[in-house]
């Protein structure tokens, strides 16, 4: 039978004539791509198609009706698939390009990615430095080389923090220094606290969002929390911490509070805005002043004292912070703990528990080990927004977040809503329950890094990979690899300083650092949570047959996260080791020791292979240059003044034999021209017996000459 | 004994069915709420007897389900959901003619059995699926009732979605 145009049906099929909400019903059903092409079946179908109601159906069917996803796209439900889809896709299909940051700055303790912005930063606490990469290539200018010193050189630091136009750095001398990047003229301003701490700075904190520029340090040493205005370095406040208390994580919202967690388990609050001084006091005329470093000049305002924090409260059944997630606008604090129950919210106003995570809400039990979360907030949190709550049900905790999810040491993935039934109240205690509302498995191992947000989902496996998964369909859209091609794995093993002792396999490493810990109490740490994390696994694994002990409370508790001493370097033989993730929009960056790699979505280039053995070739012509560089020093602190490159070589050659000569006629191993027999000639100036060219400084060249004469005869 | 209802279909025939069965029709039962004693024959007069008897066999087959999964069954806690999923005694009744088919659907609606309608309906979503708009048309009877011109447009505005 013809369906073609123009020709008449004798009789149109019964579905034909369906009912315009049957119709409805029926594509909704249908994945909402395959509505794009129903539309063209007839004029009925396209009207029905087109109506609000039909894509909406489809999309909450396909999607999920249960997701409290976030509207990319508030206009049409049929934008709002389009929308998605086209952002997922870039993350499905989209060819990426992927970036290797040069790997010359040792373990990477801070990166901030800005693609768009064309910026790149990475910071090595180790080395003091932070590196402004090109976000194309990878490769460090030297030019964008910010050092701690306006002198360019290293010096050690115990704190750093990165923001895409702000850094800061603390000193183990207790000295403060922050640098403003102007993007524009790419000129720094850095700036000098007149006043820090006398002691080693362990943490620094920017205000959350950017409209002022406070800082709050922490100095363990002392107790104390201080609050700087970056701008001109005075202080604002001095706030005591507790004698018994180790401080792991900061949080500082300019209009709101400081929060810090301790390792003990305990959150401490100092709000700000009801603290006597107000930041605005700070009067304009300091801001701009020129003479900014002289505390002299500025008479400022009494710096703030305040004793002790305003609210403590205890988490969770004693145990340790192993993160917190503070919600500034609706005064809440998430709190991930590192023993069930994993995660708690916390009201920011009285300390009260508001929220508890359930497996399910029968039974009271507790999910697997929390090994990662991430939180999508219900839009960006905006300060002056402070929502009304007239219904204790619906408080502060209920509605403040989209989705939130959380990987667990089984491999598995949870996301958790605050809306629809997977929730329950209990009045009298004013605590809610929730259960997640899907779980699935993702990796085989834990789940070390999660991000979600409004489309997708990214995960990564303790064994380095890297999934991004449709954050409403929870289907796998790609998978990211860390791998890199064999020539360059062994150049970056070639320079990369001597792995720590310590192989992949946790057992010894637990043990080495309760070693390391009992003989030096003062030793300090930093564990990355992924490490921390890979210790539990591994020492799970090592002893299947015990229920898992999670060994982190013991490593945490012992270490007060101070400053970092061990470059953790090489960690699994299988693939780079996550340290940390970073996911923006449509760029993607993590960390793996002292390699960062970026992928860029929006840059769909196709000679990606090509890109790579440019790059490759690039590294090496920089590695060969930074080789001749080092032996040209090495030649300059060991050559002989007067003679040319060829009398050096042919003097350090008839060193090298009369040495032969000597050790063999002795019988013994002569250890300064051991290499003797070596013939890379690159490497002859530097086996040149020190204190015989010592000896000769003094003679002239004509003298030399007479002796290398002399010497070569006496060898003939 | 159980306790039985009668329906009485649009071609005037008669069909005596336990009440629970009956009860899966939401329109039935709440019918049967508001006259419980009522001993008339109830008419199902949109309904034709083939069609009725097939509704009926749907019923008495589901007629112990849990209602809570008549409800959309999207809350599935593990992996992602799947539309197509059928289970196989559905998917054997389902096998009817497409006159059958749109009448089942109909009927659904009207006595208002959500399971059945939506089993109906991914049938049908079933057969679309991945078709092109041409294969649709001749499967099922439908006319072209565009010009050209509103054809070339339409398919100028879905461009979005080829771009792969």
């Amino acid at each position: 039978m013809s369906t073609h145009r123009g020709q008449q049906v004798s009789r149109p099929g019964p579905f034909y004539h369906l009912p315009e909400e049957l119709l409805i019903q029926l594509f909704s059903h249908l994945p909402p791509r395959d509505l794009d092409k129903l539309q063209l079946v007839c004029r009925r179908w396209f009207y029905v198609i087109n109506s609000e109601t039909a894509w909406k159906a489809a999309f909450l069917r396909n999607f999920s009706k249960q997701t409290p996803f976030q509207r990319l796209s508030e206009k049409s439900w049929r934008l709002e698939y389009i929308k998605r889809v086209r952002l997922l896709r870039q993350w499905s299909s989209a060819k990426v390009r992927k970036i290797i940051v040069d790997p010359k700055m040792g373990p990477i303790t801070n990166f901030q990615a800005n693609l768009a912005d064309d910026q790149l930063m990475v910071g090595s606490v180790h080395q003091g430095m932070v590196w402004r990469c090109d976000s194309q290539t990878g490769s460090v200018n030297r030019n964008a080389t910010l050092f701690a010193h306006e002198n360019e050189f290293a010096a050690p630091i115990s704190a750093m923090t990165i923001e895409s136009r702000r850094l800061a750095w603390g000193f183990p001398t207790g000295m403060i220094r922050v640098v403003q990047i102007h993007q524009a003229s790419r000129q720094l301003n850095f700036k000098t606290f007149p006043a820090g701490h006398d002691s080693p700075v362990s943490q620094l904190c920017w205000s959350h969002g950017s409209s002022e520029d406070t800082l709050v340090s922490v100095c363990p040493d002392e107790h104390v929390l201080k609050l700087w205005d970056a701008r001109t370095g005075v202080c604002l406040g001095t706030f005591n911490v507790p004698t018994d208390e180790w401080i792991t994580e900061t949080h500082y919202d300019a209009r709101g509070s400081i929060v810090v967690a301790s390792q003990r388990g305990r959150v401490s609050v100092w709000p700000i805005h009801t603290a006597p001084l107000r930041i605005d006091r700070v009067t304009p005329s300091t801001v701009t002043s020129p003479r900014a470093n002289s505390v002299d000049e500025l008479p400022g305002p009494a710096p703030l004292v305040a004793n002790l924090p305003i609210l403590i409260f205890a988490v969770g059944p004693a145990g340790s912070i192993v993160r917190m997630f503070p919600h500034w606008r609706l005064k809440t604090v998430y709190v991930w703990l590192n023993r069930a129950p994993w995660l708690q919210a916390y009201s920011l106003e009285t300390g009260q528990e508001l929220l508890t995570f359930r497996e399910s809400l029968d039974a009271p039990t507790s999910v697997p080990p929390i090994t990662s979360t991430s939180v999508h907030w219900v839009n960006r949190p905006r300060d002056d927004q402070v929502p009304k709550i007239d219904n204790p049900s619906e408080n502060h905790a209920i509605s403040n977040f989209a989705i939130l999810a959380t990987g667990h040491i089984d491999g598995t993935v949870r996301l958790w809503t605050t809306k629809g039934k997977h929730r329950t109240y209990n009045g009298d205690s004013g605590l809610t329950a929730i259960c997640p509302f899907r779980r699935f498995k993702a990796h085989d191992g834990p789940v070390t890094h999660l991000f979600i947000d409004s489309y997708k989902l990214v995960t990564v496996g303790i064994d380095g990979a890297i999934y991004a998964w449709d954050c409403l369909a929870l289907e796998h859209m790609r998978t990211f690899s860390t791998k890199i091609s064999r020539r360059r794995q062994r150049r970056l093993r070639q320079m990369a300083p001597e792995p720590a002792a310590l192989g992949p396999m946790m057992a010894p490493f637990a043990e080495t650092l309760a070693n390391q810990l009992q003989d030096d109490p003062n030793l300090t740490l930093r564990l990355h949570i992924s490490q921390v994390l890979s210790s539990i696994w591994e020492l799970h694994r090592a002893t299947p047959p015990t229920p898992l002990t999670p060994q982190a409370p013991y490593i945490l508790e012992s270490s007060p996260v101070y400053h970092p001493q061990w470059p953790w370097e090489t960690w699994a033989e299988e693939g780079p080791w996550v340290d940390q993730l970073h996911v923006l929009d449509l760029y993607m960056g993590v960390v793996c020791g002292s390699q960062a790699f970026t992928w860029n979505l929006r840059d769909e280039n196709s000679r990606q292979d090509l890109q790579e053995g440019l790059l490759d070739y690039e590294h090496e012509m920089r590695e060969e240059q930074r080789e001749r560089a080092a032996q040209q020093l090495i030649r300059a602190q060991h050559s002989i003044q007067g003679l040319s490159e060829e009398e050096q070589l042919s003097y350090a050659m008839l060193l090298s034999m009369e040495s032969d000569a000597v050790a063999s006629s002795a019988g013994v191993d002569e250890p300064p021209t051991a290499h003797s027999g070596q013939t890379d000639s690159d490497h002859r100036p530097a086996t040149v017996s020190e204190p015989m060219a010592e000896n000769l400084q003094g003679l002239s060249e004509q003298e030399l000459l007479d002796y290398i004469l002399m010497l070569s005869r006496d060898q003939t | 004994a159980m306790e039985t209802v009668t329906l009485k279909s649009g071609d005037e025939k008669l069909f005596q069915v336990p009440r629970n069965v009956a009860s899966k029709s939401a329109l039935i039962s709440s019918m049967l709420e508001t006259a419980p004693n009522e001993t008339e024959p109830i008419p199902v007069k949109n309904v034709q007897s083939p069609v009725l008897e097939k509704i009926i066999e749907y019923c008495t087959k589901h007629a112990n389900d849990d209602p809570e999964d008549d409800e959309d069954s999207d809350d599935e806690m593990d992996g992602p959901l799947r539309s197509t999923d059928i289970d196989p005694w559905d998917l054997k009744f389902i096998d009817v003619g497409m006159e059958m088919l749109y009448e089942i659907i109909m009927a659904a609606n009207y006595l208002d059995i959500k399971p059945l309608l939506n089993l109906g309906c991914k049938t049908v979503a079933n057969m679309i699926k991945g078709k092109t708009p041409d294969e649709i048309r001749s499967r099922f009877n439908i006319p072209n009732d565009f010009t050209p011109e509103e054809e070339e447009q339409i398919k100028k505005e879905n461009e979005w979605a080829e771009d792969r």
